[in-house]
Formats: structure tokens, sequence, C-alpha cells
């Protein structure tokens, strides 16, 4: 695992788990059949943070998993995790690809797996 | 006595800034997020476009590679308008005024500025400055420990930088590295972002939403001799002109947000009532919003004078360590205040006050923190005794 990952453990994303996150600002990885599908954050516009973020997501990723992070850097944390997964699988994940942040570079070492 | 009252020119420059801060980016700011860096594409291009017809891009870069070739008590002048926004003090006007902000590159060869001065200047290409280390910032020449060896007609570079804005992001970097012992053993380099064994190794989370700091990593990484940037030798040189030039618009941009920070003070007092009055009736208060007030002015007056010494080519180490010691730590007082008079609000992510007073905090430390420059000032009063 790199160090730049999310140190939490993959959850299944249903209601009740959305729900045991706290409402805070923070970044969050869905996975989805091995493959992490999107990075996202819940930023200080939110509501309830992640916890609203991701039970927002419930309905919409059936089956998906997540983790989560709270934190107050969401927005350079979240271009972290971008630029580390840029680094080890040489692509954003689908659900980033159309609205990459500016000028993303690859951070942490090439071909180290994000997970 | 010098008066610093604008000139018709300046004023103008002014208004024509003030304005375009007012009417596009503050709006834009209730939309975005609070601690955002950068605006969304399309709205970018629009605002490059509208400074470009203002014959403003590249508003810091001298006449001769391309910019409008201000003098530095304008390019003041402006960085204390420039700031005047929730992202101000780390992206001002979210970067679409450009510039290089690598004034190094002034001074490099021809096929340098071709390569990296002019891209950057256009907006096509950007930079990082990475002179820091894990063994140190504060005194560079002792604490660089990346070394840069010849080989034939390149270098090799290995070590390690901490605290590098923009890296994460950048094209290309120049790095201070050690060719020799001592102090004049230090040598600048181009290095492209792309070159293998050059590794971002983590973003470092801070205080500061804009631009974070990133942690690099050399590892054999070879450059091209055409990429040292000066001669062999003189890179702290580079360096340190570079840091004193930079202490200018640094603290310029602490100015602005203090004004900003103030204006919203003094317009909040004027509505707020406690106890039955306005809290601008109240004394506690007004001493508080005059202390600002002094505060700002004394701060605006020394960048300003740092300035003008700047543009009658004296020598201005001593000058711009004063503008950057007094207008960082004046301005985080009147941010402090500020905040304070609004009360709860103020601490809350509606309003900007709660990222100035976190970024604010960062300019006492960063481009020299506040007891270096308090060093250079030692010296200077000492004649040379410390």
């Amino acid at each position: 695992m790199s160090g730049l990952a999310i140190r939490a453990g993959w959850q299944n994303l249903d209601a009740a788990a959305a729900a045991a996150l706290p409402p805070a600002t923070g970044v969050f990885e869905i996975e989805r059949g091995g493959a992490v599908t999107h990075i996202g954050y819940a930023g200080a516009r939110s509501r309830f943070g992640l916890r609203g973020v991701l039970g927002e997501r419930v309905a919409e990723e059936p089956g998906a998993r997540f983790r989560a992070e709270s934190t107050t850097s969401y927005l350079s944390r979240w271009r972290e995790l971008l630029g580390a997964h840029l680094a080890a699988h040489g692509a954003l994940p689908p659900g980033n690809a159309e609205e990459p942040p500016a000028r993303l570079r690859p951070i942490g070492p090439r071909g180290a797996t994000s997970r | 006595m010098i008066d610093f009252t604008p000139t018709e020119e300046q004023q103008l420059l002014i208004d024509t800034v003030r304005q375009f801060v007012r009417t596009e980016i503050v709006p834009l700011e209730d939309e975005l997020d609070p601690d955002a860096e950068s605006l969304p594409p399309p709205e970018r291009r629009r605002l490059a476009e509208r400074v470009e017809q203002m014959g403003l891009r590249a508003w810091d870069a001298p006449a001769e590679v391309g910019g409008p070739g201000l003098d530095v008590v304008t390019m003041a002048l402006l960085a204390m308008e420039m700031s005047q926004h929730r992202a101000g003090l780390y992206a001002p006007c979210y970067g679409v005024f450009g510039g290089a902000g690598l004034a190094h590159l002034y001074e490099g060869t021809e096929y340098q500025k071709q390569r990296y001065l002019y891209p950057t200047l256009r907006g096509e290409r950007s930079g990082f400055f990475a002179l820091s280390e894990p063994s140190g910032g504060s005194d560079p020449a002792r604490a660089i420990r990346t070394t840069a060896v010849r080989d034939g007609d390149d270098w090799i570079l290995n070590g390690h930088k901490l605290w590098i804005s923009n890296a994460d992001r950048a094209d290309y970097g120049i790095v201070v590295a050690r060719t020799a012992p001592g102090r004049k053993g230090i040598t600048s380099f181009i290095v492209d972002a792309d070159s293998p064994g050059f590794t971002v190794d983590r973003i470092v989370h801070t205080l500061r939403s804009a631009h974070p700091a990133t942690e690099l990593s050399f590892d054999d990484v070879r450059v091209p001799d055409r990429n040292r940037l000066g001669a062999e030798g003189e890179g702290f040189t580079l360096a340190a002109a570079r840091l004193v030039r930079q202490r200018i618009p640094y603290a310029a941009g602490c100015v602005g947000v203090a004004v900003a920070a103030h204006r919203m003070a003094v317009d909040y007092a004027k509505i707020r009532e406690t106890f039955g009055k306005k809290l601008a009736e109240q004394q506690g208060i007004q001493w508080m919003l005059v202390d600002n007030e002094i505060d700002i002015r004394t701060a605006r007056l020394l960048v300003l004078q740092a300035a003008h010494r700047a543009d009658r080519g004296e020598d201005v180490r001593t000058d711009a360590a004063v503008a950057k010691l007094v207008a960082t730590e004046a301005a985080s007082r009147v941010v402090d205040r500020s905040m304070q008079i609004h009360g709860g609000l103020g601490v809350a992510k509606e309003l900007p006050l709660e990222r100035w007073y976190r970024e604010m905090r960062i300019r006492r430390i960063g481009e020299g923190p506040s007891e270096v420059q308090r060093l250079i000032i030692a010296r200077d009063v000492l004649g040379g005794a410390a």
C-alpha cells in the first residue's frame, strides 16, 4: 500500500455506513470490482460533509465500496490522491476523467499501487 | 519626504484592477469552494482574455520579455489590489494576470527563455522554485545537501527538497543544488518535471489552501548543462536576489488582504448591535479599528518605500526585509482583530476572514521568517558586526 493512500478500510457503501460518517469535510474513494472508480471530496459547501455526500451516493452506487478520511485540507488531499492514482495506474479513475484538476501530475512512485 | 500619492497613470491601473477584482473575482468566489485555488476553465479563459485586453497579461514581467514593464512601486500598488479577495494571498485573481513568478529566468540564456520563460509568461507552462530541504530553509547556503555532479555534458542531481510550492502541477522547476563545498558551491538548474528520477513524493498539507507545498526527490536525475541557470557557483547569489525581489510584492499582497479585512470590520461594526449600541459606537471596538488603520498605513508606507528604492536601483536587502517583516506581522494583527470584531461569524467559512487568518500565518514564515528578516536588519544596523 502506498503511504499516500487513505488508511481507513474499505466498507460497503450503504445507508448505515454513510450515516456513521462524521458530518465533516474530507476525501473519499469509491471502488467497484477491485478498481477505484471515483475519488471525491466533501467540501465546506457540502451539506453534512462526508456523511451527506456519501449518503447521496448510496442509491447511485449499488454494490460499491468506499473508504473515507476526514480532513480540513480536503482539496490538497484530493489532489494528492488523484496524483497518487495517476502515478500508480497511468490514468485517473473513470469518474474523475471528465473533470480532472488543472495541471495534475503524478505524485509518489510510478507504478506503486495506491490500494 | 517621498509622496506616494499614485500618479494619474498608477491610479488608472489601480482603478482598473480594483474594478476587476470586485466585479469579476469576488462574485465568482460566492460560487466556488471556500478553499478553491483555481477557476473553472471557461471562467479562467474568459478572465484571462479580459486581462489581455487590459494590457496587464504577465503583469510583473519587464517589457523586454513581453510584459508591461511596470516599475516596482506600481507593481506593489497593483499587488495590494489583486489580493483583495478570499484566495488573494496565495492565488491573487487565481493567476489570470499571469506572470512568471520565477524572475531568475529573466537572466537565463536565449534557449532557456524560449523553452521555459516565454511559455510561462503565456500561461502555457508553469514552474516551481526548489531551494529549501529537509535539513533547513532559513540558511540555505549551509543547509543544501542536494548535489549536482558533472558527467560529460550533463549534471546528475541527487537529493530531497521540502516545502516546494507548485511542484505537483509544474512542467519544470528551478532547483538549487550543491556543486562544491561552501557558500560559493551552489548552482541553479532547470529540471524538466518529466525527467526520469524526479518524483513529487507527497503534498505537505498545511494551513494554506492554494498551491500546496510538496516534498520532492531527485534520484540520479540527468540535467543537460544547457539547463544550468547562471554560472557554476552563482546559484546562491541568484536565489538570494530572487528572495529579496520577491519580498516586496509578497509584503504588498499582505497589505491588500489587511485592507480588505479592515474594510469588512468597519462595515460590520457600523451595522452590528450589542447591548443596544452599534459596535462602532463602543470604544473597545473603535480602538481595534484604529490599530488596524495604523498597522495598514505603516506597512503600506514601508512597502512603497522599499519599492521606490528598488526602482532607483538601490540595494534593498534591508528595506525589503523591513517591509516583509512589518507587513506580514501588521496584516496578521489586522486580520486577527477583524475576525474578533466579527465574533463567531469571523471564524466561519462563509466569510474570507477564516482563510486569510490561516494563510496569513504562513506569511510570517514563508520567503524568510520574521527572525531571518530581523537578522538581515541587524546586520545593517550593526554595520557588519552582527
